[in-house]
């Protein structure tokens, strides 16, 4: 179930949060509300595609046997085989829905051979569950974590305003808060934070993510013949679809969290501020590079090993980073120049550290806008004439493919879809630049009228916006 | 403001207005997915079909019901009323497939006595696998599920293009003129004879013609899923199958693509099968030369001038090109091979 959908907004959400606040009446020793949210999220991870639940399923019981048989044992050397098999099963499992076929291709194309592809359908939100209770797992071998009930487990694992698409939480981040007597009672002191933040993240991913990916989607399909103005604008237009795209999924978790009385840690705290590309990763997807810093770069020895090794784990984590993100080369390629650019940023921070802040900050962003072309493009052809087109010089118009994504409810005044393109542009770096985040406006929430009108219009506006009438063109026939 | 009050306010203002603009768009229903428009004469436009045919065919009064592609979309069902008795509306789609057409069929038999159905029998529609669509169906409006109307009830085109269109039009409706009118259509200009001749390229010989054999098994196909069912299912309804009166030019247009061994293929299994039906009557105006072959009445390759449609009506009232032996059909085929090769030099 997408939160962009008439079926979250308008029935399981509101039903949902009826449903557990009216269990959590019942005596805390009847965790029936719990067992509720847990079946919820169930539905709500197989509502498009029921197969995917079995899946989950059996990554949680098996997760949480492990854990529960690692955290039983004293002897580490008992553990360390547990935690292993925790790995290759968590491992192997991603490795063989979303990786497989990318290494068969590639070994075919290398070797002559032809083994067969599978061409499976990801299940929803793999990466994320997979990572999430990877780090329980480690967690557990190293045994410091609390033991906790297969109800308590299966709710950190599953809550679904986080499921699909994060943030990666840790079991210590959510589990004490459901099991907080005062969170178990519907709370407006939440409840009102929490839909201003809703109604701010359907916005930026439904109305702003969209239109900026309508754009993008006409330029990225025309790569080869862009001229320099439409290479920047598609370039940063992708720039600011996938921060306000992935933000706002993010903002609208955070949202339908505080309704559940339940704070989820902030996953992007404007990152397009950064002045470096450290800062970035401080700021963008906070809680990945939590988990490859805490689960990959610290345990290679991190910076504590001399300056060629934290280089060369600094490139293990981006390169693992970028495999994360998706089964492709253009993946690899990006975190590898991202890792490049964190190696350099290490290796040259005195020198970068003293220009003019502006400059920097250019630097980080030009050098982010660029690495999205890689990010997105379909092919390393597309994205290095996208990036040529960018350096060219080659000036001409905005061609109307691009443009009418920024055309105004109903086709009004086509003429200016340009000039609305060109405010749409300026509106949205504000926004990423000027303003504060949802996160921050959500934690410094004032109950206003003007709050309050906000959110409504904004919901509603997004609501009406989840479907279209399609017109079709066609005349002959 | 307290953020107790803040939530009452807000939730309050959200509700009340997603009620507001649900009630709002039923009681306009510029779709007529409801009711018959109120207190307008809907604009109908052959862009939105898709739409206003599941309207039309939900909540007009008819008993007949007219169904194809753009080349049904200038008949007039009063006309159709007179030449062969009953209520007719238009349930066409231009560039409707099979699929199309037989979603029309479904709402019109499940919501209502359809006594007889005009068919216009294009067999580029019968050329497709049968569950392709000509685009993505709506199809929330034409099912009976409540809960999945929420598409339309809360749909921001609906809210600011079609609604004001309908209020537009505001006036006493008046059923008849509309599904006249719906969807009515002629261009600018008349190609002529020149026109029509430059539309299909005879610089050179009729070329090779294609193997037939995917254009029957989608034609099969098409029909097995797509018309034999309805037929089937309604004895008590006369399926009226024509062959449109297509431009000879077109049947030139086919053989220098190759694929006018596959039309008359189709021809052949279509008229088999349509014929071994006790409730369906064929005609067969693909062959009926004195329309085909007059070039001023055609607005392109396919689309003739709205008398035509009309005229239809009479002849097939009449019994003029009705088919009742395959027989016939392999005569026509023949002629109108002949007609087109000799277009070629």
């Amino acid at each position: 179930m997408l939160f962009n959908s008439y079926v979250f907004i308008l029935a399981f959400l509101p039903l949902t949060l009826i449903g557990y606040f009216l269990l959590g009446r019942l005596p805390e020793r009847i965790p029936l509300n719990k067992l509720f949210l847990v079946l919820a999220s169930f539905v709500f991870y197989g509502y498009n595609n029921p197969s995917y639940v079995p899946i989950i399923v059996c990554s949680i019981l098996i997760n949480y046997a492990l854990s529960q048989m690692m955290l039983a044992s004293e002897k580490k050397g008992l553990r360390l085989p547990l935690m292993l098999l925790g790995l290759f099963l968590n491992l192997g499992v991603l490795f063989y829905f979303k990786y497989h076929d990318f290494f068969i291709s590639n070994f075919n194309a290398a070797f002559k051979t032809s083994f067969a592809l599978h061409h499976l359908m990801l299940p929803l939100g793999i990466s994320f569950f997979t990572f999430q209770q990877l780090s329980y797992v480690i967690d557990s071998y190293r045994r410091t974590v609390p033991r906790y009930n297969i109800l308590d487990y299966a709710l950190f694992v599953t809550f679904f305003p986080q499921l699909v698409a994060g943030p990666i939480v840790l079991h210590s981040e959510i589990v004490p808060q459901f099991a907080d007597e005062k969170n178990r009672r519907f709370n407006f002191d939440n409840f009102a934070p929490g839909l201003y933040a809703f109604a701010l993240g359907l916005f930026k991913k439904v109305i702003v993510a969209d239109t900026f990916g309508a754009a993008v989607e006409a330029g990225f399909s025309s790569a080869l013949s862009l001229n320099t103005i439409e290479a920047w604008f598609v370039a940063i237009g992708y720039t600011l679809q996938l921060y306000f795209d992935f933000s706002g999924y993010c903002d609208v978790a955070t949202g339908v969290g505080l309704m559940f009385n339940i704070k989820i840690p902030l996953n992007f705290n404007s990152p397009y501020k950064s002045m470096n590309i450290r800062e970035f990763w401080q700021r963008w997807h906070i809680t990945l590079s939590r988990f490859l810093t805490s689960y990959i770069y610290f345990p290679l020895g991190g910076s504590r090993k001399g300056l060629t090794r934290t280089c060369i784990n600094l490139m293990i984590v981006f390169l693992a980073s970028g495999l994360w993100h998706g089964a492709g080369w253009l993946f690899l390629l990006w975190g590898l120049m991202h890792g490049a650019a964190s190696v350099l940023y290490r290796l040259f921070r005195k020198q970068y550290d003293s220009l003019h802040p502006a400059l920097q900050w250019l630097m980080t962003f030009c050098f982010v806008i660029v690495a999205w072309v890689f990010f997105r493009a379909t092919s390393l052809a597309d994205a290095l004439a996208i990036v040529k087109s960018m350096l060219m010089m080659d000036f001409g118009p905005i061609r109307d493919s691009i443009t009418s994504a920024f055309a105004l409810p109903g086709g009004f005044r086509p003429g200016y879809n340009g000039i609305f393109m060109m405010i749409w542009y300026v509106l949205a770096l504000v926004a990423c630049l000027g303003m504060r985040n949802t996160y921050e406006k959500t934690m410094d929430f004032k109950p206003t009228l003007l709050n309050a009108f906000t959110t409504v219009v904004l919901i509603l506006y997004v609501t009406l916006s989840l479907s279209g009438v399609s017109v079709f063109l066609y005349f002959n026939f | 403001m307290t953020r107790k009050r803040w939530c009452m306010l807000a939730l309050g203002m959200l509700v009340g207005l997603l009620l507001g603009v649900i009630a709002l768009v039923v009681f306009v229903d510029p779709f007529e997915i409801y009711h018959r428009a109120l207190f307008y004469n809907p604009p109908y436009d052959s862009s939105t079909q898709m739409y206003s045919g599941a309207g039309v065919a939900k909540s007009y009064t008819y008993d007949s019901i007219i169904v194809g592609s753009s080349v049904t979309e200038n008949c007039t069902p009063s006309v159709y009323d007179r030449a062969l008795g009953g209520r007719f509306v238009k349930l066409s789609m231009n560039a409707g497939l099979s699929l199309d057409h037989a979603k029309m069929m479904d709402i019109a038999f499940r919501t209502h006595d359809v006594r007889r159905v005009v068919y216009g029998l294009d067999l580029f529609a019968f050329s497709q696998y049968y569950n392709n669509q000509k685009a993505r169906t709506p199809d929330y409006l034409y099912d009976d599920n409540p809960f999945n109307d929420v598409s339309y009830l809360l749909n921001k085109n609906v809210l600011i293009s079609y609604i004001p269109q309908a209020l537009a039009h505001i006036g006493k409706p008046d059923e008849d003129m509309c599904r006249d009118a719906m969807y009515y259509w002629e261009p600018p200009a008349m190609p002529g004879t020149k026109g029509l001749r430059a539309m299909v390229d005879l610089s050179g010989p009729m070329p090779a013609q294609q193997d037939v054999s995917r254009g029957l098994e989608m034609a099969q196909l098409s029909y097995t899923h797509n018309l034999l069912p309805y037929i089937q299912a309604h004895p008590e309804t006369t399926f009226t199958f024509f062959f449109p009166p297509y431009s000879i030019y077109y049947w030139a247009g086919q053989a220098e693509q190759g694929m006018l061994d596959t039309a008359m293929a189709q021809r052949r299994l279509l008229s088999g099968l349509l014929l071994a039906e006790p409730n369906v009557e064929l005609y067969d105006f693909h062959a009926h030369f004195d329309w085909v072959a007059d070039d001023s009445l055609y607005y392109d390759l396919i689309h003739y001038i709205a008398s035509v449609n009309d005229e239809m009506a009479f002849a097939m009232a009449q019994g003029l090109c009705r088919v009742t032996d395959p027989a016939q059909i392999e005569e026509n085929s023949a002629a109108l091979m002949q007609a087109a090769a000799a277009l070629f030099p």
